[in-house]
C-alpha cells in the first residue's frame, strides 16, 4: 500500500468508528504543543529531531516525538501543567524550552536552533508565549489553581467563572447570551449538568481543583452547549508527595455591618443597633497526593468542610430575628492515574459533596416572612465518578474511552422534621408535621410548616468515546477527530404536602391572627390548595456523534470544519414521549496567523448547538397529582372546589416536533501579541437562541384585559399546558469583548475584560426557570409584553483580576463593573390563579400609566465589587510553605442593590422598588494555608 | 494602532447592528399596549369590592329598576360635584354655553366609527372569525378611540374626589378601508391617510376631531371587572364570564372598558342670549317611605334609596323618551310595603304618589350617588 492509500485508509477508519459507536470525550482535559523547529541561519527545517517532553504531570515518563520533514511537531493529549522539552539530535547539544500546557489550548513552541554552536551551553528558557491561542476559534480563557491562589474569589469554580469576559450573572452565569440553564459543567471530562435544570450539580473542593476552562464561544464539534462550557479537570498526583492543607474564616467581627434603608438612595442607618446572628463562613480543607507507584501509579485525596451562616435583619411583616441560614458542606475527592505502559492512561476519579442547609431561604426576605416552623430545611448532594482510559497506539493517534456516573439528591422539607428541632419551643407550641401550611397575602407571612417534604435524585450515564487521528493529507496537514457521546438520565420525585393541603390566606388581616383557623367564622379563608403525596419518574436518553477536523493548508491558516448530530428522547412519568428530537450542529472556523509569527490571529467561526436532551420539559409534562384548589364562599361559611390542575391531562405534548432548541453562533476575534506572554483580543459575537423550551396555557379564556380567566376551552376549570418549544420563544444576543491576558513576568498576572453587549428577544422565560416568573405562553393577552431587552442584558461589564508577588508577598486585586439587568415590575391580579400581569415590556415600568411615551427601563443599579488578597508565604523565612492570607470582600463597603422589589403588591403597598438585597457589607476573611 | 482601530471599528459595528428595532413587539402607535391601569379610577369605575391594586377586583351588577310593568337593570354613576352645584345661568344638565365646554362638565371628544352605520365599515381579517381564547377583541370592528380617562387623587385619610362624568363628546369618523381595531389613539388616527376625520386645529396646533354634537354616556371602567346584568335571583351572575355587556375601546393605545348608555338627547336654551345646550332627563323615582325587605333576621322595614332596586324609571333604552341622564325624585307610598306591591312603571307612580313627589336630600358628605337631584342611570344594550 503506497504512503497515499494509508493516509486515506487513516481517516476513512478514523471516520468509520463514528457509525460503529465508537466516540470521542466531551470535555477536553488535555493540552498540546506544536511548533516548527528551523535551523538558526538558513531557516531550513530540520527533520527527525527527538523531541522529549517531561512534566510533573506526565505520568509514564517522558514523552518522545520527532520532528517530521517540515520540522513540524506536536505533542497532543498533555495532562495540563509545566513541561520541558528537549531537542536533541546526535552530535549536537540539546537545547530545552519550559513553558505551560492548559487544558485545551494548543501551546505554540517554534524553534529557531543553531545546530553548528555544538559548544553551547544546555539552557532551559521559559518560553515566551504569544497569548493569541493561535490555533483555536474558541473564545474564553483557562482558570489555573496557580493564578486563583493569588486571588480573593468565592473558592468555588462556579463563582471564579465571573472572572471571564462574557460572563454574568450568577453561580449558574449567563454565558455570551446562553441564560443560566444552557451551560454545560465538566469534571474531568464527566457532563455534570444537572438533567433537569441544566444548572451545575456538585460542589467541589476549591482547592483540589486543577483548573477550570471556561469557553465562553467558538466552540468545536466535541462540544454542545447553547451557553458556555465550564470544563474542570481536578488535580491529580506526581511523583512526588504533597499536602496542601488550609483553613479559612470570615468571623463576623470582621465583617461591616448591614443596617441599610430600605430605598435606593438610603444608606447606612447609624442609629441601628439591631444584634442579630452572625453572616460568616469557615472553611478548611486537606489534600494529599503522590506516587504509589512512581511513574506508574499517582494518588490524589482531598476533604473540604465549608460552614457558612448568613442573616438579614429582622423587618417586617414578622419583626422578629428569623434563625440563620446554615450551609455545612462536606466535600470528598479522591482521584487516581494509571500509565499501565508508556502508550496508555487510565484516569479514575470520584467524588461525594454532602451537604445541609438550615433555614435554607433565611438569607434574603423570606427570613422575616417565614416562621421558624414554615422554613426549610434542605438536605443535597451526591456522588460523581468516571473512569478514563486513553491510549496511544502511535504518536498519530489518540484513543480514548470514558465512562462515568452521577447521582444528585436534593431533598428538602419541613426544618422541624429535617433538621434542629431545638427551636420548635420558640413558637410556643409543639411541630406538628401535618398541620398544613397557611400563607397570609395580607403581610406575606407564613405559619406552621413547610409547603412540602420532597426527594429530588437525579442520576446520569455517560459514556465519551473518541478517536483523534493526525496526519499529512494531499501534503496538508490534518487531525480528525470522531466521537460518540451518550447520555442516559433519570429523575426521580417524591413530595408530600403536610396536611395534603398549603392555604392561601387573606382579608383576614397581618400576622397569625389573620390566618383561616375557623371556617364557621371565615377570618382570613380564601383559598387553599389540596395535593395528595404523588411519585415521579422521568427518564432520558441520547447521543450525539460528530466529527471535527483541524486542517492546515499553510503554516498560516487553520480551517476547522466539523459536524455533529445529536439525539434526545425523554419520557414523563406516564411514560409518555415528551420530546423527540434532533438536530445538526455544522461548525466552521478558521484561524489566519496574520502577521505570519503567531502574534496577530484573526479567527472566525460559525456554529449551531442543539439541546436535544433535557429533562426539564419531562418534568413539566409529567401529569402530577391532581390538585385542587377550594374557594371559601362567605355565604356558606364553607370551602368549595374552585378548580383543578395537574393530574392526567393537565399538560400535551408536541410529539410531531423534532426541532430541538438550538443556538447559531457567529464569532469573530482579532488577537494580538503586545507584550512578553500578553495578549490583547477583541471579539464580535451574534448569537441567536431558538426554539427555547415552554409551556403554552392552552386551556384559559381570558377575559379581553387579560385579567380574569372566564371560561376553558375544554369546559373543565383547569389548566392545560403544552410542553413545547415554540418559534417565537427567541433571545439574540451581541458583544464585543476587549479582552487583555497577560503573564509578562513570573511575578505578575493579569487578565482585564470590557465587554458591551446586548441581549434582547421575547425568550426570557424557560418555564419558569428563568425570566419574570410569567411566561409569555400563559396568558396571551400579555404576548405584546415580550420583547426588548431579555433578562440577564447586561450592557457593560469590567473586570479585572491580577497579582504581583515579591519576595514572598503577593497581591492581588480584582474588581468587577456591571451595569444592571432589567427587571420586570408586575401589578398583582385579584385572582389567585392569574398572579400577576405586565404592563409594559419585560425590563420597564409603564411609569405614570397609561401613556407609552413614560415607559422606562428598570434595572438593578450598576455594581462595582472590588476585593483583593494580600498573602504573604513564609517559605523563605522559614523553609516551609506556610502562606498568610487575608482577603478583603468589598473593600469599599459599598451597599449597592443587588434587587429590588418588582411588584404593585398590595401586601406591604407602595414598596414598589424598595431594595430587597445589598451587596454583602466589606468582610476580612484569614487564610493560613500549608503547602509540602 | 492597528489593533486600536479594530477595536474601534467592531464597536462601532455592533452598536450599529444594536440599532435594530429591539421592542419588535412593541411598534408603532398602534401596538396594543394592554389594559389602561385603573389604579387612579374613581371608585364608582373600579366597581364594586375593588381594590385599585389588583386588576379584576371589582365588578359591576345593574341594579333593578322598572319601566312600564318591566324589570331592568341600569348602572348608576353620580354627577360630579362641580356639576351638581353649576351657579346660574348654568344648570347640572348644561353641557355646552354657545359653542365653548362647560368646565365644570368634561365631555371629552370621543371617535366613533361610522356611527350611523350598524358597525364600522372596517376592514377585517379575511375569513375571520372571533375567537374567544385567541383574541382579546373582536377583529371585525374597531373600537372607540376616547380621549381621556376617569381619574381622581387618592390620599391616605381624604376621600377622593373627582371631576370625571360618563359623557362624551362624538367625533365621527368614516372609515376607508383601514384594518379593524389598527387604530387605538387620537394621536394615530388624526394622521392616518384612510380614514375622514373632521379635523380643528387647537390654539397649540394640535389637529383634533370636532365633536358633532352628539353627546353619549359611555362609563369607562376598570377593564378586568366583571359587568353582569340584573338578575332576579341574587346568587345569578348573567353573564357568567362577565363579559359581554362592557365594551372595548382604546385610549392612547390601551385597551379600556366602557358601559354604553347610549346617546344622550339634548335641547338647546337660550339663557341671557346665549344658547345652552343642556342634557335631557328622564325622570328617576325611588320610595322614601320605608319598604318591607326580607333580610336574614325576617322581614324587617328599612330607608331605601336610589340602586338599591326599587327604583323606576320613565322609559326603556331604544324607546322614546329614554335618556341614560336621570332626573330623581322620591315618593311616599304611605308606609311600610313589600317590594312587589311598590309601583313599577312611572305613570303608576305618578298616579299614585304624585303629589307626594319630592327632590332627594343629599346628607352632608355622603359622596354616593344617594340624595343627589341627578344621576347617570345607564341601561345598556
Amino acid at each position: 500500500m503506497n504512503s497515499r492509500n494509508k493516509k486515506w485508509l487513516s481517516l476513512a477508519l478514523a471516520l468509520s468508528l463514528t457509525g460503529s459507536g465508537v466516540a470521542l470525550a466531551a470535555g477536553e482535559q488535555n493540552g498540546r504543543i506544536t511548533g516548527k523547529l528551523l535551523e538558526a541561519g538558513t531557516q531550513a527545517a530540520l527533520p527527525g529531531v527527538t523531541v522529549t517532553l517531561t512534566s510533573p504531570a506526565l505520568i509514564g515518563g517522558a514523552k518522545v516525538i520527532a520532528t517530521a520533514q517540515d520540522g513540524y511537531f506536536e505533542a497532543t493529549s498533555l495532562p495540563p501543567g509545566e513541561y520541558t522539552v528537549e531537542f536533541s539530535m546526535e552530535g549536537v547539544k540539546p537545547i530545552k524550552r519550559k513553558l505551560v500546557v492548559r487544558q485545551g489550548e494548543t501551546s505554540p513552541l517554534n524553534i529557531s536552533w543553531n545546530v553548528e554552536s555544538a559548544i553551547e551551553e544546555t539552557i532551559v528558557v521559559e518560553y515566551e508565549s504569544p497569548g493569541t491561542r493561535p490555533e483555536s476559534t474558541q473564545s474564553g480563557t483557562v482558570l489555573s489553581s496557580n493564578s486563583q491562589a493569588k486571588l480573593a474569589s468565592g473558592r468555588s469554580y462556579q463563582t471564579v467563572t465571573q472572572q471571564v469576559a462574557g460572563v454574568s450573572g450568577g453561580a449558574n452565569p449567563d454565558v455570551r447570551g446562553g441564560s443560566s440553564i444552557m451551560n454545560r459543567y465538566m469534571v474531568d471530562g464527566l457532563d455534570i449538568t444537572d438533567p433537569v435544570t441544566n444548572t451545575f450539580s456538585s460542589n467541589i473542593n476549591f482547592d483540589s481543583i486543577g483548573s477550570v476552562a471556561v469557553i465562553t464561544g467558538g466552540m468545536e464539534a466535541q462540544y454542545n452547549s447553547m451557553g458556555g462550557v465550564i470544563n474542570l479537570i481536578s488535580a491529580q498526583g506526581s511523583d512526588e508527595f504533597h499536602i496542601d492543607a488550609s483553613v479559612y474564616g470570615n468571623h463576623y467581627l470582621l465583617s461591616a455591618p448591614a443596617q441599610y434603608g430600605s430605598n435606593v438612595y438610603e444608606g447606612y442607618r447609624p442609629f441601628d443597633e439591631t444584634v442579630r446572628p452572625p453572616t460568616q463562613g469557615y472553611q478548611g480543607n486537606v489534600n494529599i497526593s503522590g506516587p504509589i507507584l512512581k511513574e506508574k501509579l499517582w494518588y490524589n485525596l482531598s476533604y473540604q468542610y465549608t460552614n457558612t451562616q448568613a442573616s438579614v435583619p429582622s423587618g417586617p411583616p414578622l419583626n422578629a430575628q428569623g434563625p440563620n441560614r446554615e450551609f455545612v458542606g462536606h466535600y470528598l475527592r479522591g482521584k487516581l492515574v494509571w500509565a499501565p505502559g508508556t502508550r496508555s492512561r487510565v484516569t479514575l476519579s470520584a467524588m461525594g459533596d454532602p451537604t445541609s442547609i438550615d433555614f435554607a431561604d433565611n438569607n434574603g426576605s423570606f427570613a422575616n416572612a417565614y416562621t421558624p416552623f414554615a422554613s426549610r430545611r434542605q438536605n443535597q448532594g451526591g456522588w460523581l465518578g468516571t473512569l478514563i482510559w486513553e491510549y496511544f497506539p502511535s504518536d498519530a493517534t489518540t484513543i480514548k474511552a470514558q465512562v462515568g456516573g452521577q447521582r444528585n439528591t436534593i431533598e428538602a422539607g419541613p426544618q422541624a422534621l429535617l433538621g434542629k428541632k431545638a427551636f420548635s419551643s420558640q413558637e410556643g407550641s409543639e411541630y406538628d408535621a401535618e398541620r398544613p401550611r397557611h400563607n397570609n397575602a395580607d403581610d406575606g407571612s407564613s405559619w406552621y410548616n413547610f409547603t412540602r417534604h420532597s426527594i429530588d435524585d437525579r442520576y446520569t450515564l455517560q459514556t465519551d468515546l473518541s478517536v483523534a487521528r493526525r496526519g499529512v493529507l494531499f501534503g496538508q496537514r490534518h487531525e480528525a477527530q470522531v466521537g460518540f457521546q451518550g447520555r442516559l438520565v433519570q429523575r426521580r420525585y417524591w413530595q408530600k404536602l403536610p396536611g395534603d393541603r398549603t392555604y392561601n390566606d387573606r382579608r383576614g388581616g397581618a400576622g397569625e391572627a389573620g390566618l383561616c383557623l375557623d371556617e364557621t367564622t371565615g377570618v382570613g379563608c380564601d383559598q387553599y390548595t389540596e395535593t395528595p403525596e404523588y411519585r415521579l419518574t422521568e427518564r432520558g436518553g441520547g447521543f450525539g456523534v460528530y466529527v471535527q477536523d483541524r486542517w492546515k493548508p499553510t503554516d498560516w491558516l487553520t480551517i476547522m470544519p466539523g459536524l455533529r448530530f445529536d439525539y434526545g428522547t425523554t419520557r414523563d412519568s406516564s411514560r409518555r414521549i415528551v420530546s423527540q428530537l434532533y438536530g445538526f450542529g455544522p461548525r466552521l472556523g478558521a484561524v489566519v496567523d496574520v502577521t505570519r509569527d503567531q502574534k496577530t490571529i484573526f479567527s472566525a467561526s460559525y456554529g449551531r448547538s442543539n439541546e436535544t436532551l433535557s429533562l426539564l420539559a419531562a418534568a413539566n409534562a409529567s401529569p402530577g397529582p391532581l390538585s385542587t384548589t377550594y374557594q371559601y364562599s362567605t355565604t356558606k361559611k364553607q370551602f368549595e372546589p374552585l378548580l383543578t390542575s395537574g393530574g392526567p391531562g393537565g399538560t400535551q405534548v408536541d410529539r410531531s416536533n423534532h426541532t430541538s432548541p438550538h443556538s447559531d453562533e457567529i464569532l469573530l476575534s482579532l488577537r494580538r501579541q503586545v507584550a512578553k506572554g500578553t495578549g490583547i483580543g477583541v471579539e464580535y459575537t451574534y448569537k441567536v437562541l431558538s426554539n427555547i423550551w415552554d409551556r403554552v396555557e392552552t386551556n384559559y379564556i381570558w377575559d379581553p384585559s387579560g385579567t380574569r380567566i372566564v371560561g376553558y376551552r375544554d369546559g373543565v376549570a383547569r389548566s392545560v399546558y403544552m410542553i413545547t418549544r415554540p418559534e417565537d420563544n427567541w433571545v439574540k444576543y451581541q458583544s464585543v469583548d476587549l479582552v487583555l491576558d497577560g503573564r509578562p513576568t513570573p511575578e505578575l498576572e493579569f487578565y482585564a475584560a470590557y465587554t458591551l453587549s446586548f441581549r434582547y428577544g421575547p425568550g426570557s422565560e424557560s418555564m419558569g426557570q428563568v425570566g419574570t416568573g410569567i411566561s409569555q405562553f400563559f396568558n396571551p393577552r400579555q404576548q405584546q409584553f415580550f420583547t426588548g431587552y431579555a433578562y440577564g442584558d447586561t450592557r457593560h461589564q469590567l473586570k479585572f483580576q491580577g497579582s504581583y508577588t515579591w519576595k514572598g508577598l503577593s497581591i492581588g486585586p480584582g474588581f468587577t463593573f456591571a451595569t444592571g439587568t432589567p427587571l420586570a415590575k408586575r401589578y398583582q391580579t385579584a385572582n389567585n390563579t392569574t398572579g400577576t400581569i405586565l404592563r409594559s415590556p419585560v425590563g420597564t415600568t409603564p411609569g405614570a400609566g397609561n401613556d407609552p411615551l413614560q415607559v422606562a427601563e428598570f434595572r438593578t443599579p450598576d455594581i462595582l465589587t472590588v476585593n483583593a488578597r494580600v498573602a504573604y508565604d513564609f517559605e523563605e523565612l522559614t523553609g516551609q510553605k506556610f502562606t498568610l492570607i487575608a482577603d478583603m470582600f468589598n473593600l469599599f463597603n459599598t451597599a449597592t442593590p443587588t434587587a429590588l422589589l418588582r411588584d404593585d403588591s398590595t401586601i406591604l403597598p407602595n414598596n414598589f422598588g424598595q431594595v430587597s438585597a445589598r451587596q454583602q457589607p466589606f468582610r476580612l476573611q484569614l487564610g493560613l494555608r500549608y503547602r509540602y | 494602532m492597528r489593533v486600536q482601530r479594530m477595536v474601534l471599528s467592531l464597536s462601532l459595528a455592533l452598536t450599529g447592528l444594536s440599532g435594530c428595532d429591539v421592542y419588535e413587539r412593541w411598534d408603532g402607535e398602534d401596538v396594543n399596549a394592554g389594559p389602561v391601569d385603573a389604579q387612579n379610577f374613581p371608585p364608582d369605575y373600579l366597581g364594586a369590592g375593588a381594590n385599585r391594586q389588583r386588576a379584576g377586583s371589582g365588578s359591576f351588577t345593574g341594579a333593578r329598576a322598572y319601566a312600564q310593568e318591566l324589570a331592568l337593570g341600569h348602572y348608576l354613576f353620580s354627577f360630579s360635584n362641580s356639576q351638581l352645584t353649576a351657579k346660574a345661568p348654568l344648570t347640572p344638565l348644561t353641557v355646552r354655553t354657545g359653542d365653548k365646554a362647560v368646565s365644570a362638565v368634561p365631555t371629552p371628544s370621543a371617535y366613533v366609527f361610522d356611527p350611523a352605520s350598524e358597525r364600522p365599515q372596517c376592514k377585517a381579517p379575511e375569513g375571520y372569525e372571533f375567537d374567544a381564547q385567541r383574541d382579546d377583541v373582536p377583529h371585525d370592528d374597531q373600537g372607540i378611540i376616547f380621549t381621556a380617562l376617569p381619574a381622581t387623587t387618592y390620599t391616605p385619610g381624604v376621600e377622593p374626589t373627582w371631576s370625571y362624568v360618563p359623557v362624551i363628546s362624538q367625533v365621527p369618523v368614516e372609515s376607508g378601508g383601514q384594518s379593524c381595531q389598527g387604530i387605538k389613539s387620537e394621536k394615530s388616527l388624526v394622521a392616518r391617510q384612510d380614514v375622514r376625520v373632521p379635523l380643528t386645529t387647537t390654539a397649540s396646533g394640535k389637529q383634533v376631531g370636532t365633536p358633532d354634537g352628539t353627546f353619549r354616556a359611555l362609563a369607562i371602567i376598570e377593564p378586568g371587572a366583571a359587568v353582569y346584568r340584573y338578575t332576579s335571583t341574587s346568587t345569578a351572575r348573567d353573564p357568567a364570564t362577565g363579559v359581554g355587556l362592557q365594551k372595548w375601546g382604546w385610549y392612547n393605545q390601551y385597551l379600556l372598558a366602557y358601559l354604553d348608555g347610549g346617546t344622550i338627547p339634548t335641547q338647546e336654551v337660550t339663557v341671557g342670549g346665549t344658547t345652552q345646550v343642556r342634557m335631557v332627563t328622564q325622570k328617576l323615582y325611588y320610595p322614601r317611605s320605608k319598604v318591607t325587605v326580607s333580610t336574614t333576621q325576617g322581614l324587617k322595614d328599612l330607608n331605601v334609596s336610589v340602586g338599591q332596586g326599587y327604583d323606576v324609571v320613565e322609559a326603556i333604552r331604544g324607546e322614546p323618551g329614554y335618556s341614560p341622564v336621570c332626573e330623581v325624585f322620591t315618593y311616599d307610598a304611605g308606609g311600610p310595603l313589600t317590594a312587589d306591591q311598590l309601583p313599577k312603571s312611572a305613570a303608576e307612580v305618578v298616579a299614585k304618589y304624585g303629589a307626594t313627589l319630592q327632590k332627594p336630600v343629599k346628607n352632608f358628605g355622603d359622596r354616593s350617588p344617594v340624595g343627589d337631584a341627578y344621576v347617570y342611570c345607564l341601561q345598556v344594550e
